[in-house]
């Protein structure tokens, strides 16, 4: 057998260094991009859709003012137009307000003709706590689940608890509030049924709200798991010696987590939403109860402001998930082309 | 059927393991599959034993079972196991093989691009498994023991690659990577699963060395398992030849090669790539007309701002003959692939033109269309180029629809022709591409390329994907199929086995360059550049008898691509 002594060594991968700090800038600013594109966008369309409707706001204002007493004369219902600014043409009124957000100032409610930002304010740390309550119990509570769930991937348990996700999610918010409260409050007074301030009345809605978001999350989760299971590295630790302990949570675990992390980006916009129906059922003040109010009456100011947060909330989420994933994942950090082989 | 032992040569036996079953229980009414049956090997101290067999044969479930690998749902038996005891040197019997992993026994895997943690750095790789081995928490001691392992396996820059992730890594370097890694817990046998045949035949051959220089330094025993019985009888003291899970033939290479007892182990011989006939020369008088060429054809890819532009390829030029066969050879980054896409059209230069038929190709979507009527693909992978979801009827027809070609029946009539031309039989169309087998595909794949009547297709590593006899039984149908349509072939390999049985005439590159533009028989008899001569010395070869190639017995096994695998 003749030898030759390694004529040509492997080929070397040239190292990119000063290239990929500046493509990181530019990676970075191309996500602030899209994080203002992104709440331009929906601004632009809820302002359409909600003063573009055929309907008189200052009519409704004026009947529900005077509690069914009669609308105003032609003359108040002109002064009123002309105070909201509506006698405007609808693109002026388009720019206007979106120069006045800018500004920081989202204008007056249609109802109660108090400044949007003070009702925004009253309820809005509870709508965020519980929001926050409810991610700060799905997302452990999704992870460990979905941790135990993988651990053996041929095991029983693996296939009773896999269907777990899925029964959850079939179970409605609203029913699932109604069983909580039935049992936490009615039945063992643990907690306030409605309204209620601080932690306790906290618990029964976050973990109302939370429960059928980690069903989701705890889906996906396990799916990843399972897949990075079967990846080729984890049969060669496990082949070296390494106990499942540290081959799973060291290896396993933090590879799985990648997909996890984009999707619990994007589930804050599913818990927002949930917010509307879980403030509903515990009767709590907050963002989403006062969305559903101002619906009702064609507030658009305060809609619009609503819109607008939730869409910054969400995009801001995302924005930070985005700048995260090279941190987490380098194979996404290079971002030239290379060459094809 | 123990793996018999020349006693002469016996240095003791470090490995012994006999009658082990493997059987995968049968689920909703099915047959239990067995996917090993019976069998024993021995692997003596500071020998290398080589596992031979094809895919389906069992001899990646015997690898993972002697390191307790298999799953959970698999039925594992084996009558005896034993490892030599390190300090006394008699044999050691084992009731659970995972004793055996990493201390013992370390396993260097098939693929080497995902066998690796993508998201941790060279350093933290040893340095686990330092800590698991070594107990080692220092970070320099794990440091300089790293450097020092990265060093003895012939990786370059050894300190660099320590804060490196894996895919910054070339195959080659992710290889010797990981030799070294299963090296970390000194084991006294290393199991090989393959480990080349994901890589250039260049680097496979410095692998494959690098193999032979580990087992010398460190007095290792080496179980390779490989389905190349070249790469086998070339490295291994010992074969054992496996086939539908059971060993047919087993004893010293050197028997095996001289005079094969089994039917299979003479099939698997004869029916070797490179022991098809070379083709009949280059008829350079008179030539037939030209259907494809290409002048100075130039492309380079942007490394980024700030950086060099990388000429993938550089200045190529080359003429396709009606009823030829060019080949493309070169290391992976060659330029080869990138070479391929600028002759389909699939990339615009950014210099040199394309002739089809000495007319310059035009862009714009109808000349893109009519092009692509003459000039078709057929890629490596079958299972990936065809749409699971399509019965392979519809795939073949599908460019018939694409360019309104006839209707539904003359389209159905169609089908039928070209699958009796790739020789399978008329009721395939019906079935989807997941019950067919790797080279019931790609013959699938060559119908759909002939649908159209094309003057060219361009073959990237045709058969590479698939096992040996399927891949002869191809090869024979390609060259069958070019004497009866005159289609001319551009072949990308990095088999030269293939390319010297099919290919007219080679074109070796190096880095986007044409290396070497010669005949194929000039190219294999008299290379000029250093770069072919260095592509051929990769190539494994086998001494073998020569009466034996001429009993080619292949008749009565069905090489041609059966049943679909297990």
């Amino acid at each position: 057998m003749t030898r030759t002594p390694h004529p040509v060594r492997d080929r070397v991968v040239p190292t990119k260094r000063p290239a990929a700090s500046r493509s990181t800038a530019v990676y970075a600013l191309r996500r602030c991009g899209y994080f203002a594109a992104v709440v331009f966008s929906v601004y632009t369309l809820s302002f359409f859709l909600l003063y573009a409707l055929p309907s008189d706001p200052v009519a409704l204002m004026l009947e529900r003012r005077s509690a069914g007493a009669g609308g105003g004369t032609a003359a108040q219902v002109e002064a009123l137009r002309a105070q909201y600014g509506l006698d405007q043409p609808l693109l002026v009124r388009y720019v206007e307000t979106l120069l006045q957000l800018l500004g920081g100032n989202p204008g007056t409610s249609f109802q109660s003709g108090r400044p949007v930002p003070e009702i925004l304010a009253a309820v809005a740390p509870n709508t965020l706590a519980l929001a926050g309550g409810a991610l700060a119990i799905a997302i452990p509570l999704s992870v460990a689940l979905a941790l135990v769930t993988s651990w053996r991937r041929d095991s029983v348990l693996h296939r009773v608890l896999v269907n777990v996700p899925a029964l959850i999610a079939a179970v409605p918010a609203f029913w699932l509030g109604l069983l909580l409260l039935q049992l936490f409050s009615f039945t063992l007074g643990w907690v306030p049924s409605a309204g209620g301030t601080g932690l306790s009345g906290l618990v029964l809605p976050a973990v109302a709200l939370a429960l059928p978001v980690s069903a989701s999350l705890t889906a996906v989760l396990v799916r990843s798991l399972d897949d990075v299971q079967q990846a080729a590295f984890v049969g060669l630790l496990r082949a070296r010696g390494l106990p499942w302990s540290r081959v799973y949570l060291a290896h396993v675990a933090r590879n799985a987590l990648l997909p996890f992390v984009t999707l619990a980006g994007l589930t804050v916009g599913g818990v927002l939403v949930g917010t509307v129906i879980t403030e509903t059922v515990f009767a709590r003040a907050g963002l989403g109860r006062l969305l559903a109010s101002s619906v009702e009456t064609q507030d658009a100011p305060v809609i619009l402001a609503i819109a607008v947060l939730a869409a910054v909330l969400f995009a801001a989420v995302n924005l930070a998930v985005d700048l995260l994933y090279p941190v987490l994942d380098p194979r996404t950090r290079h971002r030239g082309r290379g060459a094809r082989a | 059927m123990t793996a018999a032992i020349d006693p002469a040569t016996d240095r003791g036996a470090l490995l012994r393991l006999e009658g082990l079953k493997v059987a995968y229980p049968g689920q909703r009414g099915r047959d239990a599959t067995v996917a090993v049956d019976g069998l024993s090997v021995t692997v003596p101290a500071g020998r290398a034993v080589a596992i031979v067999g094809e895919s389906g044969s069992g001899k990646s479930t015997t690898l993972h079972a002697l390191l307790g690998l298999t799953p959970r749902t698999a039925d594992v038996s084996f009558e005896r196991l034993e490892f030599q005891d390190g300090t006394t040197g008699g044999l050691r019997r084992i009731d659970d093989p995972r004793a055996l992993r990493g201390r013992s026994v370390g396993l260097v895997p098939q693929d080497p691009v995902r066998s690796l943690d993508p998201l941790m750095r060279i350093g933290a790789q040893f340095a686990e498994l330092h800590r698991h081995f070594l107990g080692l928490t220092g970070r320099e001691e794990s440091r300089a023991r790293t450097v020092a392992a990265l060093e003895s396996v012939g990786v370059d820059r050894p300190g660099l690659r320590l804060g490196q992730y894996p895919h910054e890594l070339s195959g080659g370097q992710r290889q010797r990577i990981l030799i070294a890694l299963a090296l970390v817990g000194e084991p006294r046998l290393l199991l090989a699963d393959e480990p080349t045949s994901n890589l250039d035949t260049t680097v496979q051959r410095r692998v494959l060395d690098l193999f032979d220089e580990v087992r010398a330094a460190r007095g290792l025993s080496v179980l390779l398992v490989t389905h190349d019985i070249a790469v086998a009888g070339e490295r291994a003291d010992h074969l054992v030849v496996m086939r539908a899970g059971r060993v047919v033939e087993s004893g010293p290479t050197r028997d095996i090669l001289d005079a094969p007892k089994d039917p299979y182990t003479r099939q698997l011989l004869t029916s070797l790539p490179s022991r098809l006939p070379a083709r009949p020369v280059f008829r350079a008088a008179s030539p037939p007309r030209v259907v494809l060429a290409s002048h100075g054809l130039t492309k380079s890819f942007g490394g980024g701002k700030g950086q060099e532009r990388i000429d993938a390829v550089r200045d190529v030029s080359l003429t396709l003959h009606r009823g030829q066969t060019v080949a493309v050879v070169g290391e992976s980054g060659a330029g080869k692939s990138t070479l391929l896409r600028l002759l389909t059209g699939l990339d615009r230069p950014d210099a040199g033109t394309v002739l089809l038929d000495g007319e310059e190709t035009r862009p714009g979507r109808r000349a893109r269309t009519a092009f692509a009527r003459r000039v078709q693909l057929v890629y490596q992978n079958p299972a990936r180029s065809l749409n699971p979801s399509f019965p392979v009827g519809r795939a073949i027809a599908e460019p018939l629809e694409a360019h309104r070609v006839g209707g539904a029946k003359s389209r159905a009539e169609r089908v039928r022709d070209l699958l009796e031309q790739v020789e399978l039989p008329a009721e395939l169309a019906a079935r989807r591409p997941s019950q067919l087998s790797g080279g019931q595909l790609q013959r699938v794949a060559i119908a759909r390329a002939l649908a159209l009547d094309p003057d060219v297709i361009v073959l990237d590593e045709p058969v590479s994907a698939l096992d040996q006899a399927v891949q002869f039984a191809l090869l024979k149908l390609l060259g069958d199929l070019q004497e009866r349509l005159q289609v001319a072939y551009l072949l990308v390999s990095h088999d030269l086995g293939v390319v010297r049985a099919v290919a007219d005439e080679v074109i070796v590159m190096h880095r986007g360059r044409v290396e070497e533009q010669a005949a194929t028989r000039s190219v294999f008899e008299a290379p000029t550049s250093p770069h072919t001569r260095a592509l051929l010395d990769a190539v494994p070869a086998l001494q073998l008898p020569t009466p034996l190639v001429h009993l080619a017995p292949l008749a009565p096994f069905s090489t041609s691509d059966g049943k679909k695998q297990p």
